[in-house]
């Protein structure tokens, strides 16, 4: 079976079956009553020439609709008596038009959709479209890749990405740096919902499990005027899985990883006409990796426990769907220990100061989407996130095994993050054809609370951003489209009249997109964004004082205002028969002013009465005047029909701003994925490798001197082969992930922050736990 | 502001034993301590000096910012509060008033070893003004700095005048000279403190060292404070050398230089190799014993990199024998810097045992 298209099952066979009946029926009817000459339609596989069964046929003028399907010859019989287009379209195939002449039997061989052209795709965009259709460029991992890497959880999704970085933190966990830009810049969004950010100000990816996703859509670049605030790197859309009415099946899966990963879930889903109901559930566990084989490890041992629920009632033509996903994370990060005179025991003894977290996640939305009328679509999207973490300290004796709470108040704290999100989006346009003007409308309205520990007692903290959105799409001939963007913002902390749009002092966001098809194979998509970030409420009101940190916010911080411009290009081919191949370059150019960093202070003098002069880590958030990236990408995507997929990509990104002077720092990247699919024995290769060049991070000291802190280069390799058994009920993949037992890569130079400032570390950066082997077993019945 | 407190941790078992076995109707007071494991509470931002009494087991815990200048009653020694980092620049002028400023002058700390003909005040003058930094407390924030001048001196009191440096809060005083050792002053209370017990033999406290490059070594490029002469508070273990405390130190690896590296030689050596329970009264006299106030001093304890983790060494193959104030030998060594409920760093431990013929 070939799992790559899992995803293209969507309604597929079902809506087939149906239609396919109903035409027959229609058909039957036109042959009682009329005995009109038909004009012949026949449809195969371009490949293999095989009749294509079940294919929609449908008439572009809307002013003279009617549609057809073929039969088991792949023929289809239309009673025309003029010329018209006609627009042949078939799941997993792409989508074709053509003229009919009454009369002329015509022969369609349609492409199977190898490159995920015409796969679905929702972000960025105000309605559901799909890949080659989208003015954003979106990038897709499906869940036959998250099953072939063996991805446990986002970071281990994105590791081989090209433009993404992850960076492991012990205690923040892992972070994305996307186009060269860290944090609070790249936006997450769960079936569209935005989710809160975490401890670190950053997302810690490992929070974000894969056992319910269908697919991830990432877009680079802002979309500010979708998503408002955050999204100025870009944005991470992780699809969670969606079941079909009268779909019913129960699924669990086991996943070992020889570094000490024990994962296990479960999901069950039941669906009756118009309306499914999902449920799942999993552990995972961590033992907790530490290269140097120290008690302090680099990957901190955990515990997460996963539920989510989710139900989609299908009423007329709108989807209702209520979900929520729920994680609760235990772990605990263990200090070194040291000689200590045991208190308790009166004995000299081994005592480490151990931190244990307990973290919860909660995602929760309420979306109606789908046609009001013909022409008239809706998309509501009501969602809630909460992130809340309490930290204890004990101090452990290793020798005698006991531990104790630390008598110290400020040793111990709980702290959670709130996001309320409100968003409608009302398009005017033929979304059922993708053709036409469009227009779109839509608010958004953003309630962020935190409170406890770690945020300052006195601080007022309602960071809301409300937001009026308004697009219109313009297709000019068969071949441009437009779509010019506004976003009208406003904040109850800042003023956003500083967008000064056009000089106008109006607080308005624009983008613009295009997108210019020379032919079938070949387009062109060109976006201008504008980035507007208020500062969050961590960034405002941190505050993490103890012994060994001092680390707050700063409320004199100023919103970010970025622009991004990214062209990009997409041409196909086929060479010979059955090989497809496919190579996008893209370039973009980021600059964000008063870009917001955590920087070390410097000047102890200024800390607080209260605050120990020495405190090892003195942090705050400051703005930094300009901040700039620039970078090429190369994708290119060879499918071969007797089973070979290459992805090669190459990535150049410089990054340079007023912290360097406007000097550049350039780092390059490699990477590819292939697999093979052995038809005979029903097996797929997979290989996964990415070369990370140099990547040079620069920061201006006190006295204005630039610093660097470069990370050396490194290389990953990760094998995996995946087989269906027992007719698909049965799924495993196994492999190695890692295969050249990277762990620590060294840092050289001397600057003062950049990917490291959280941290503290300095002569290395743990990338990775060392080569590892996995396997994981998934049982569906249906 | 003086709190006794007996803290007998951890008491030779057999020691006490065969003590009450022997004699159960000898008052306590009149039997001297045998051995104890004691810790002294320092904190983590050594706040606290500990003056310990070895014959008696006691240890007595003083706030360190009470006190600037301390006058010794039977002498003309004057030490400033090291514990702090308070130090003293000389103006130019001998005019009092035309003191107005500290810019252009040379702080000098009091040596960290203790010694009284080494301290910033040494070889002070009557009627010459100077400038004093009143350090910095527990956080390290500075406490400010004022001029003062001694006017005049008699065998019980001290004529002291002082003020901000723009002259304000002028205050003229008589110190009166106290019955103890030194006479403890506070610039910052105007008053006399009571700082040292009666009877003490040794006091783990902060001292100032200097950490980096000396000025003198770097000519023109020296901003003192900034790129020299930066102090920096060191725990260390000062002996009562005024009341006649001597240490002769047995340290089996002498040999080695002290070293901040984990991985150095002498950082690999353990509490194995000490020569504590052979060591007798003899040997103090083999080894020779050392009147210096820092005979102990610092040599116990290391800290090791990176320094920012605060790992210490505590040289614990060291042994001190101590003859103590009343003419007892005892043998001591550290522990441990690590101490306390919250297994802090500033709460050194350490064991010490009666030495008899």
């Amino acid at each position: 079976m070939n799992f790559m298209k899992v995803n293209n099952a969507l309604s597929g066979l079902w809506t087939r079956k149906v239609l396919m009946i109903v035409c027959f029926i229609l058909t039957v009817c036109v042959l009682k009553v009329s005995a009109q000459e038909y004009t012949i339609v026949t449809v195969l596989s371009a490949q293999d020439k095989a009749p294509l069964v079940g294919v929609t046929l449908h008439t572009f003028d809307e002013s003279k609709k009617n549609g057809w399907l073929t039969d088991t010859e792949g023929k289809a019989y239309l009673a025309i008596t003029e010329p018209i287009k006609i627009t042949i379209s078939y799941i997993g195939y792409l989508t074709v038009e053509k003229e009919i002449v009454p009369g002329e039997s015509t022969e369609i061989k349609l492409e199977e959709d190898v490159l995920g052209l015409d796969e679905v795709v929702v972000t960025g965009s105000f309605t559901p479209t799909t890949s080659s259709q989208s003015l954003h460029k979106v990038k897709k991992i499906d869940a036959a890749m998250i099953e072939a890497k063996g991805s446990v959880n986002l970071a281990d999704l994105l590791q081989t990405q090209l433009n993404l970085k992850i960076i492991q933190d012990d205690v923040l966990g892992s972070r994305v740096v996307m186009q060269g830009i860290s944090g609070p810049n790249v936006k997450i969004l769960i079936d569209g919902v935005p989710v809160v950010n975490g401890s670190g100000g950053n997302f810690d990816l490992s929070q974000f499990n894969m056992n319910n996703v269908e697919r991830v859509e990432i877009v680079e670049g802002p979309l500010s005027v979708q998503y408002g605030t955050n999204a100025l790197a870009g944005t991470i859309n992780i699809i969670t899985k969606s079941y079909q009415e009268n779909e019913s099946l129960v699924s669990t899966s086991a996943y070992y990883e020889s570094v000490g990963q024990y994962n296990v879930d479960l999901a069950l889903a039941k669906g009756w006409k118009n309306l499914s109901i999902s449920a799942g559930g999993g552990r995972n566990d961590f033992d907790g990796y530490s290269s140097t084989g120290e008690r302090s490890e680099d990957w901190i041992p955990r515990t997460q426990y996963l539920a989510n629920a989710k139900i989609k009632y299908h009423f007329k033509s709108l989807d209702i769907t209520g979900s929520f996903d729920q994680m609760w994370q235990n772990s605990t990060s263990h200090g070194e220990a040291s000689s200590a005179f045991n208190s308790k025991t009166s004995k000299l003894s081994q005592i480490a100061d151990d931190h244990y977290f307990n973290t919860s996640r909660f995602n929760g939305a309420l979306i109606v989407n789908g046609a009001l009328a013909d022409k008239h679509y809706i998309n509501i999207v009501n969602g809630v996130s909460k992130y809340n973490q309490s930290k204890q300290k004990y101090l452990q004796d290793v020798v005698d095994d006991i531990k104790w709470l630390s008598t110290e108040v400020s040793d111990h704290d709980t702290t959670g993050f709130v996001t309320w999100t409100s968003r409608g989006t009302y398009v005017y346009g033929n979304t059922k054809k993708n053709s036409g003007i469009y227009l779109t409308a839509g608010y958004e309205l953003s309630n962020n609370t935190a409170e406890g520990g770690k945020i300052r007692s006195d601080a007022d903290v309602n960071v809301n951003d409300y937001g009026l959105f308004t697009a219109l799409e313009i297709p000019i001939g068969t071949r441009l489209k437009i779509q010019p963007a506004l976003r009208y913002t406003y904040s109850n902390k800042y003023d956003t009249k500083e967008i000064n749009f056009l000089d106008s002092k109006l607080p308005i966001l624009p983008s613009l997109n295009l997108k210019y098809n020379i032919n079938q194979n070949l387009d062109f998509r060109f976006s201008y964004g504008q980035g507007y970030r208020t500062p969050s409420v961590r960034e405002l009101y941190y505050e993490f004082i103890d012994a060994n940190h001092y680390i707050v916010g700063n409320t004199e911080l100023q919103p970010e205002i970025g622009h991004n411009f990214n062209f990009s290009s997409s041409w196909r081919t086929a060479i010979g028969s059955g090989t497809s191949v496919s190579i996008s370059p893209s370039v973009f150019l980021t600059s964000i002013d008063n870009k917001i960093e955590l920087v070390r202070i410097i000047d102890r003098e200024t800390l607080p009465e209260d605050v120990p002069k020495n405190v090892p880590v003195a942090r705050t958030y400051a703005n930094i005047k300009n901040f700039k990236s620039i970078g090429f990408n190369l994708n290119g995507e060879i499918i071969s029909n007797n089973g070979i997929r290459l992805n090669p990509g190459f990535g150049v990104l410089s990054r340079s701003g007023s912290e360097s002077d406007n000097e550049f720092y350039t780092s390059y990247e490699l990477n590819l994925n292939a697999s093979y699919f052995i038809k005979p024995i029903e097996v797929k290769f997979n290989i996964f490798y990415k070369y990370n060049g140099k990547i040079t991070e620069f920061a201006k000291d006190e006295d204005g001197e630039i610093g660097i802190l470069t990370l050396e280069q490194y290389n990953t390799l990760d094998f995996s082969l995946s087989k269906s058994l027992l007719k698909g009920k049965v799924f495993t993949s196994l492999g190695a992930k890692n295969l050249f037992n990277v762990t620590d890569i060294s840092l050289v130079g001397d600057g003062s922050k950049g990917l490291v400032t959280q941290t503290g570390r300095e002569s290395y950066y743990p990338i990775s736990w060392g080569r590892t082997f996995f396997i994981k077993i998934n049982y569906t019945i249906h | 502001m003086r709190k006794h407190i007996t803290l007998f941790l951890y008491l030779l078992s057999t020691l006490l034993f065969f003590g009450c076995d022997n004699d159960d109707d000898v008052e306590p007071t009149d039997e001297i301590e045998t051995g104890a494991t004691l810790t002294a509470a320092m904190g983590s931002d050594l706040v606290d000096q500990v003056y310990i009494d070895l014959s008696e087991g006691v240890m007595t815990s003083v706030a360190v910012n009470t006190w600037e200048l301390a006058f010794e009653n039977n002498g003309s020694a004057i030490k400033t509060n090291s514990a702090k980092k308070v130090a003293i620049a000389i103006p130019a002028t001998t005019d009092f008033d035309e003191v107005t400023s500290d810019d252009d002058l040379v702080y000098s700390y009091d040596s960290s070893d203790g010694d009284l003909s080494a301290t910033a005040l040494d070889g002070w003058e009557t009627n010459q003004p100077y400038v004093i930094d009143l350090g910095v407390d527990e956080n390290g924030n500075a406490l400010g700095i004022k001029k003062f001048i001694i006017t005049a001196t008699t065998s019980t009191t001290v004529s002291i005048q002082y003020a901000e440096l723009d002259g304000s809060d002028a205050q003229s005083v008589d110190v009166e000279l106290d019955g103890g050792d030194f006479t403890f002053y506070s610039l910052i209370n105007s008053q006399t403190v009571e700082v040292e017990p009666a009877n003490w033999d040794l006091v783990l406290t902060a001292v100032s060292v200097r950490t980096g490059a000396p000025c003198a070594a770097m000519g023109s490029s020296a901003v003192p404070g900034v790129n020299c002469d930066i102090y920096r508070l060191s725990a260390s273990a000062i002996t009562n050398t005024y009341q006649g405390v001597q240490v002769a130190v047995d340290n089996p690896f002498s040999e080695l230089e002290e070293d901040d590296d984990p991985e150095a030689e002498i950082n690999q050596q353990s509490i194995d190799s000490s020569n504590f329970d052979e060591l007798g009264i003899s040997d103090y006299n083999t080894i020779g014993a050392s009147s210096s106030a820092d005979a102990i001093g610092r040599t116990w304890l290391q800290i090791l990199e990176p320094h920012s983790s605060g790992v210490y060494k505590v040289y614990d193959f060291i042994t001190y024998i101590v003859k103590d104030v009343d003419g007892n030998y005892y043998k001591l060594r550290f522990l441990a810097y690590k101490g306390g409920d919250n297994a802090e760093n500033g709460y050194p431990t350490f064991e010490y045992e009666l030495l008899t013929e």
